[in-house]
């Protein structure tokens, strides 16, 4: 059996979780907030371990998802009732939370916000140590972990005619701002032919094919090696036959929506769509 | 709980163990199903390397009165292979997730077999007679010189040493984008269905080219997805009913007589939350991890991570009755989500006459409930205990405070030895339950 997924070593990090499972369980010291707060945290980990697996576990990927939601909800309506920070951990904290763009997981606070939260939590002593040892999550964050995992489950996993890979230009305020770079490092994650056609836009409506016509581009060329590359997902054979001619176009996201990071992603694009048509038409 | 003694009581006993005595667990001989044919002289079991193993009871020594035929291996063969899915970048393991046998219909024995992505029917047979005598060929099988033909003769039928082969007759691939979790035979004997993480398919047995899709709870947008299906089956005697669990902890059944595409279902099965019960890990906890039918077709049973339900399929609001397979782990659920025991998906099985049910659990322990007199017994599949004909000892987890002589205190507790998978012989008691790699036989004492 061939390995799969990335091998952790044991590191403090995991001892103290396992530690602070412990603690949880015997549910002594420990606050409301901060089992909460190691919930969310064993959550995000364990969805960042997911993601660098090659086929992570739907079932627990999405059970998982769901315990950041409930949580996020709860801390969202805190947030509502509580209009003074109670914690600033709450507070979108671009600055303080750099783990989930990096393939680590840091886990030391930066020093200031460390320090602007033992102002406002009245927790101390017992839960100092575990405190540092727990990152500060914000709400956008926990809906950027939730939507990156089960956005590569269906990437990675279902390639037959995927009307979710299509996300409309009244999808595009939905993701974080953050969003532009995080679609490149998933590019860079894709695997197999999709991998290269992922990102393709060729939909009329965009701004940068608008001089072109999509159909000179292909006029005179042969892509029925295109097609059966693409075209054949050995999938879902009652689909109706008219659908398979749509599929390669349906696949493509569009992006065209006029903010500044799509339309970097969409140049790329072009680029790559140029040594496609080299390798179609073999020169 | 019960003890041993009491008329009606069974008094289990050891009766074979099968598998390797090491330690040291090769990961492909870890069982990861269990299953007895409809007559239960046959019991298949699946294991992660892909094989199947098919163990034939004995039959019945007139002599030997006190015990039932012993189960010996009857065919070994390699189901399914690794695959590598060079489009997506990934492997397909080979795992056997489960085994369900068709009734007999002729000399041979059917099952379908399945991994994350293909099922396939095999066919077993036996040979116990070849032919001699050809008039053409020798009997290494060569043609004979045709000039040296001089008499007709026709070949006769000998005995021989019994041979068991399996051969795939049906393989229906490609069908599955997810894992496949479930099948199950309809009672037409027809037709079978097929269920991954979001999706039911429905095959008729003879056609391996389409399938149908009968449920998809696919969301167009998949960062919507909230739920996936956990397991499905259909109903043992109505042929148009089947019934899928989700992680939700709901059961929904659902008619194909309705309408072609059955996402809208006939009935919910759910029963409300209770509040004092509630923490971060409800939902996971409450995530189905079996659902099977009696086999009468009245009730269905349900396993979640820590407790087993009986539903009346005429009640959808609660199950009638709620067993505890281990609620001392109620307190402990921190560290076993942190070290993913909360996800195991733990079996459970009826017995024959629907009286009784059971299930597995930790530290090679599995749980009996007796639905008529409300008693459970825990008991133990070790190595321990393997002298035939000797009643096991029940056992008992102590949860908390003083622990008595003979119990086991919650942090003695071995969570890498599962009990997930479980069979109960149709007719008698007969159990199979399967440790991580091996396979034990119980008994009840005749006497």
């Amino acid at each position: 059996m061939l390995g799969r997924g990335l091998k952790r070593k044991l590191s403090d990090y995991e001892e103290n979780m396992a530690g602070l499972s412990s603690a949880f369980d015997s549910s002594r010291s420990l606050s409301y907030p901060l089992k909460r707060q190691l919930v969310l945290n064993m959550c995000l980990t364990k969805l960042q371990t997911y993601k660098m697996l090659v086929e992570p576990n739907l079932h627990r990927s999405v059970l998982i998802a769901n315990t950041v939601r409930q949580i996020q909800e709860e801390m969202r309506q805190e947030n509502n009732q509580q209009p003074v920070n109670i914690c600033p951990g709450i507070a979108p904290a671009s600055h303080s939370f750099t783990g989930m763009e990096s393939p680590g997981i840091s886990l030391q606070l930066p020093s200031g916000v460390a320090q602007q939260e033992s102002h406002c939590c009245d927790l101390r002593s017992v839960e100092d140590p575990i405190e540092n040892s727990l990152l500060i999550v914000s709400d956008d964050d926990m809906s950027s972990a939730i939507s990156s995992i089960l956005k590569d489950l269906d990437f990675v996993e279902d390639i037959s005619p995927p009307t979710c890979l299509v996300p409309t230009g009244d999808d595009q305020p939905k993701f974080p701002e953050n969003t532009g770079l995080k679609l490149e490092d998933d590019r860079q994650d894709l695997k197999g032919a999709e991998c290269v056609f992922g990102s393709f836009e060729i939909s009329n409506s965009t701004s940068y094919l608008k001089d072109l016509a999509i159909d000179d581009i292909f006029e005179d060329i042969d892509t029925s090696m295109y097609d059966s590359d693409f075209c054949c997902p050995p999938l879902m054979p009652p689909r109706s036959p008219s659908l398979a001619a749509e599929e390669p176009l349906k696949t493509f996201p569009s992006c065209n929506s006029s903010s500044a990071s799509n339309i970097q992603i969409c140049r790329t694009d072009l680029s790559e769509l140029d040594h496609i048509m080299e390798i179609l038409v073999g020169s | 709980f019960l003890g041993a003694g009491g008329g009606n009581d069974i008094q289990w006993c050891f009766s074979q163990v099968k598998g390797a005595v090491d330690d040291d667990v090769a990961e492909a001989d870890i069982i990861s199903t269990v299953e007895f044919n409809h007559s239960g002289e046959l019991l298949a079991t699946g294991d992660k390397g892909g094989r199947v193993v098919i163990f034939q009871q004995e039959q019945e020594n007139k002599t030997q009165s006190h015990s039932r035929g012993e189960y010996n291996v009857y065919s070994t063969f390699q189901s399914h292979e690794p695959e590598f899915d060079y489009l997506k970048s990934l492997e397909i393991e080979e795992k056997i997730n489960k085994i369900r046998w068709l009734p007999q219909k002729n000399a041979a024995q059917f099952l379908l077999s399945t991994n994350d992505k293909t099922i396939k029917l095999w066919k077993i047979s036996e040979r116990d007679k070849r032919p001699e005598g050809y008039n053409l060929k020798e009997e290494d099988g060569r043609y004979r010189d045709p000039t040296t033909v001089t008499t007709l003769r026709v070949p006769v039928f000998r005995p021989m040493d019994l041979m068991v082969e399996a051969s795939p007759r049906r393989i229906f691939a490609n069908a599955h984008t997810y894992h496949i979790n479930s099948i199950s035979i309809n009672s037409d004997y027809e037709t079978y269905l097929s269920a991954d993480d979001l999706r039911i398919n429905l095959w008729h047995l003879e056609i391996t080219d389409r399938s149908f899709n009968i449920v998809d709870i696919k969301p167009a947008n998949m960062e919507e997805l909230t739920e996936v299906i956990t397991a499905a089956e259909f109903h043992p005697n109505s042929c148009n009913t089947f019934v899928y669990s989700s992680s939700k902890g709901t059961i929904r059944l659902c008619d194909m007589r309705a309408s072609a595409l059955c996402d809208r279902h006939s009935m919910l099965f759910e029963e409300p939350e209770d509040p004092s019960n509630r923490s971060f890990f409800s939902e996971i906890i409450s995530s189905i991890s079996d659902v099977k039918f009696s086999h009468s077709g009245r009730y269905m049973m349900t396993r979640d991570y820590l407790s087993v339900k009986i539903w009346d399929l005429n009640m959808e609001n609660r199950p009638v009755e709620t067993y505890q397979v281990h609620e001392y782990l109620r307190s402990k659920l921190c560290s076993l989500y942190e070290n993913d025991c909360i996800f195991d998906k733990f079996e459970c099985c009826w017995n024959g006459s629907d009286s009784i049910v059971m299930t597995g659990s930790y530290n090679n322990f599995f749980r009996m409930f007796d639905r008529n007199t409300k008693r459970d017994i825990t008991l133990e599949a070790s190595r321990e205990n393997n002298k035939p004909r000797t009643v096991l000892k029940p056992r008992k987890v102590c949860a908390s405070g003083k622990r008595k002589k003979d119990e086991i205190s919650v942090d003695s507790l071995d969570f890498n030895k599962k009990i997930l998978h479980t069979a109960w012989h149709p007719k008698e008691n007969i159990i199979a339950v399967a440790t991580t790699n091996n396979l034990y036989i119980f008994q009840d004492k005749m006497n």
